[in-house]
């Protein structure tokens, strides 16, 4: 491998490093609170939430997150109600942004399912005891079902925090630049493809080594009475 | 109006080709990814921290780069994912098509050797015990003991690896395979209506998918047929 | 086994459905283009393409005595995968650089325009009539180009400080440019010919400061040509001299009318 090329490449790559963690960023601090909601209104009596919830889920997680970032930014980008509106237009007319929206609406519907089975999974004892205790819906939320949803569903979270990572990719199709956006463009003008991919394929597996060992240290501090038991 | 240039009969196309790059791809996966557990089950000594290397890699490293790598890199290792189908020429004519059914088996294959190495574990060991006993020979140890058993408890697993695949094939578009998502994209810039084209497509992705999850259902239920509760 | 059969038969059709005619040694030249950059290639339903660089394909493939297939790429990989074997040649409006002469071959040049900015009717940016005025003004703005092509690389080193959009196709950066995501767009001149006559085009006009090769020679290029592998030095020669009778037949000036409305035509010596 070419020795000057690996010195160009990698400042020029992690110039896109900041804009893959602003989109994995809202995807975790935006995406999580929505799925949270998500996965309540589904687990609701109210029959409207439920379907409502329901059908989000289907259909985020039942098309690819390509279509949904074409669908956001070329797709409503054609509508003239959105291009002359001020405000609208300032969100919808950048790419960063547009793909910051569709990676909460995805990542959104994949962690609401992912909290629900959490939340299904707190056994009903618990729950009896805490309404034993006098505990109100809230405390019982707040102090009981939320730390054990989010204990049950860390794993499996972990997953999709690196498959949000993944994905933040898929913003340099609408000339966002990110990591890959950087890659494209260095690999249009070197022709050196394998070596330009591999150096980012690598830079990817870095950043979610880091995420790995940052959910291990939550489940560790989060599990730590459970050390011994643990299956 | 859309039909009139005929880009209807176009996304047509380009859903039996995005269905025939899934279908393909997640075979190959399955077949490799199966090999994979094995390898991980049996604790194989320089095999087995290969495997979670390859496995760990290729989950960490975003789908569109491995299309990416795939389509610019090795023409041999397209070429053999050609032989493995029984065509031996065929990569000079299709190969972004092969590039792109290799690219899907090779991530498909990564999650498989895990959902199939948890299937294999899940099999009691007595079972497996047993059969020695019984001097089966290895053929009917697999074919009637392990894989059914196996079959049933990795098929929630290989649906969701399926429904990843099947949304994974819009990432080959890039190659400029005539695939759905490639159709609806050329189709969006050609007439100028965006919204109208991928909407379409996110609709045919949606058919897609929910036709395949109504399937693993009755695949599911089908397997548990006869298998007490708990 | 059957069900080997029955996988072979599923890849064998999906092929069927996808592939490009194999490139026997003599009969057929697999050409590469983008497809997606009116007028030079424009890609219809049926993955059939039209355009400037299909007829002069079309045009030397005759010359030749061979058929043309076209293999449709975005313009960015089409170099990258010349090497890989998946098309014998690029004709797409290829520049020729001295970076791209270290990867690839060219044939004589047989066509050049000159570069044209565009913007909004209504833009201030509209009045301005000279190079540097435009550089200034282009500074703080949004500049939109298609990714690899030379005109990408003179906007990145001349005007380092604007916020550059790279769009993977024409098509692409038309409607951004449309959408009034980017300030101004840069493209050759054939390009906007066959852009601004469009109803979407109605609201854009060139800006009057023509950018010729002269101004900057290390990014621009004296002419498109067709691009080749290193090693086809055979080759290259057969479609030298074809391209040169098209040239000398007048045949090249014809289609350069048919679509640019305009002579760009590169004399052969």
């Amino acid at each position: 491998m070419d020795l000057e090329l690996v010195q160009t490449a990698v400042p020029l790559l992690l110039k896109g490093l900041s804009a893959t963690l602003i989109i994995t960023a809202c995807g975790i601090f935006i995406g999580f609170p929505l799925a949270l909601g998500l996965a309540l209104a589904r687990m609701s009596s109210s029959r409207i939430a439920s379907a409502t919830a329901r059908a989000y889920s289907m259909v985020f997680r039942g098309t690819p997150l390509l279509v949904q970032i074409f669908i956001i930014y070329y797709g409503l980008g054609q509508l003239r109600v959105l291009r002359d509106h001020d405000l609208l237009w300032w969100f919808f007319g950048d790419g960063l942004r547009c793909a910051m929206l569709a990676m909460v609406l995805n990542t959104a519907a994949y962690t609401s399912e992912i909290l629900r089975g959490g939340l299904m999974s707190i056994s009903h004892g618990e729950l009896e005891a805490a309404r034993a205790c006098g505990m109100s819906p809230w405390v019982r939320f707040r102090r009981i079902r939320f730390p054990l949803a989010i204990r049950q569903a860390l794993p499996a979270y972990g997953n999709e925090i690196t498959s949000i990572v993944k994905d933040s990719s898929l913003a340099s199709t609408i000339t966002v630049l990110e990591i890959t956006g950087y890659a494209k463009r260095l690999m249009s003008e070197t022709f050196a493809v394998i070596e330009v991919f591999t150096i980012t394929g690598i830079l990817y597996l870095a950043i979610n080594f880091v995420v790995l060992m940052g959910m291990k240290l939550i489940e560790g501090r989060l599990s730590g009475h459970r050390a011994g038991a643990r299956s | 109006m859309l039909w009139d240039a005929g880009w209807g009969l176009a996304i047509l196309r380009g859903a039996l080709v995005t269905a025939a790059v899934g279908i393909l791809g997640m075979i190959l996966g399955m077949a490799l990814g199966f090999t994979l557990a094995l390898i991980k089950w049996a604790r194989v000594p320089i095999l087995t921290p290969l495997v979670d290397a390859y496995a760990a890699v290729v989950r960490s490293i975003p789908g569109l780069l491995i299309v990416y790598l795939l389509f610019f890199g090795s023409s041999e290792f397209v070429a053999g994912v050609g032989a493995f189908f029984g065509y031996q020429d065929a990569f000079q004519n299709a190969f972004a098509f092969l590039a792109g059914v290799a690219a899907i088996g090779l991530i498909a294959a990564a999650y498989a050797s895990e959902v199939f190495r948890g299937a294999l574990a899940s099999i009691h060991k007595g079972q497996i015990e047993a059969a020695f006993a019984l001097a089966l020979p290895r053929r009917r140890l697999y074919s009637r003991i392990i894989g059914p058993q196996m079959l049933r408890y990795a098929l929630p697993g290989v649906s969701n690896i399926w429904q990843a695949t099947i949304k994974d094939t819009s990432l080959v578009s890039v190659t400029g395979l005539a695939e759905l998502m490639r159709v609806a994209y050329v189709g969006a810039g050609s007439t100028k209506q965006p919204l109208l084209f991928f909407v379409i497509a996110a609709v045919v992705f949606f058919a897609i998918t929910l036709a395949s999850q109504g399937l693993f259902e009755l695949a599911e239920r089908r397997l548990n047929r006869g298998v007490k509760a708990g | 086994m059957s069900r080997r059969n029955i996988m072979s038969l599923t890849c064998g059709v999906a092929i069927a459905m996808t592939a490009t005619a194999s490139a026997a040694a003599d009969g057929m030249l697999k050409v590469g283009t983008e497809g997606e950059a009116p007028p030079f290639s424009m890609a219809d339903a049926n993955g059939n393409v039209t355009g400037f660089d299909v007829d002069v394909a079309n045009a030397i493939c005759a010359k030749l005595k061979v058929k043309c297939a076209f293999v449709l790429q975005t313009y960015d990989t089409l170099i990258p995968a010349i090497d890989r074997k998946r098309f014998d040649v690029i004709i797409s409006g290829l520049g020729i650089t001295p970076e791209r002469q270290k990867k690839i071959a060219f044939s004589i040049p047989y066509a050049s325009s000159p570069q044209y900015f565009i913007v909004a009717k209504n833009s201030p940016l509209a009045k301005i009539t000279s190079l540097d005025a435009i550089k200034k003004a282009l500074a703080d703005k949004t500049v939109g180009v298609v990714t690899g092509t030379i005109y990408a690389r003179f906007i990145a080193k001349n005007i380092p400080t604007a916020n550059i959009k790279s769009y993977d196709s024409l098509n692409q950066l038309e409607s951004d440019l449309e959408a009034k995501r980017i300030d101004a767009a840069f493209d050759d001149a054939a390009s906007w010919t066959d852009f601004l006559p469009t109803p979407a085009g109605a609201d854009f006009a060139r800006v009057n400061v023509k950018v010729v090769p002269s101004d900057d020679m290390t990014t621009l290029s004296p002419g498109m040509a067709v691009g080749l592998r290193l090693t086809d030095t055979a080759l290259k020669q057969k479609i030298d001299d074809a391209l040169c009778a098209i040239i000398k037949s007048g045949d090249m000036k014809a289609m350069s009318g048919k679509w640019f409305h305009d002579d760009y035509s590169l004399p052969c010596n």
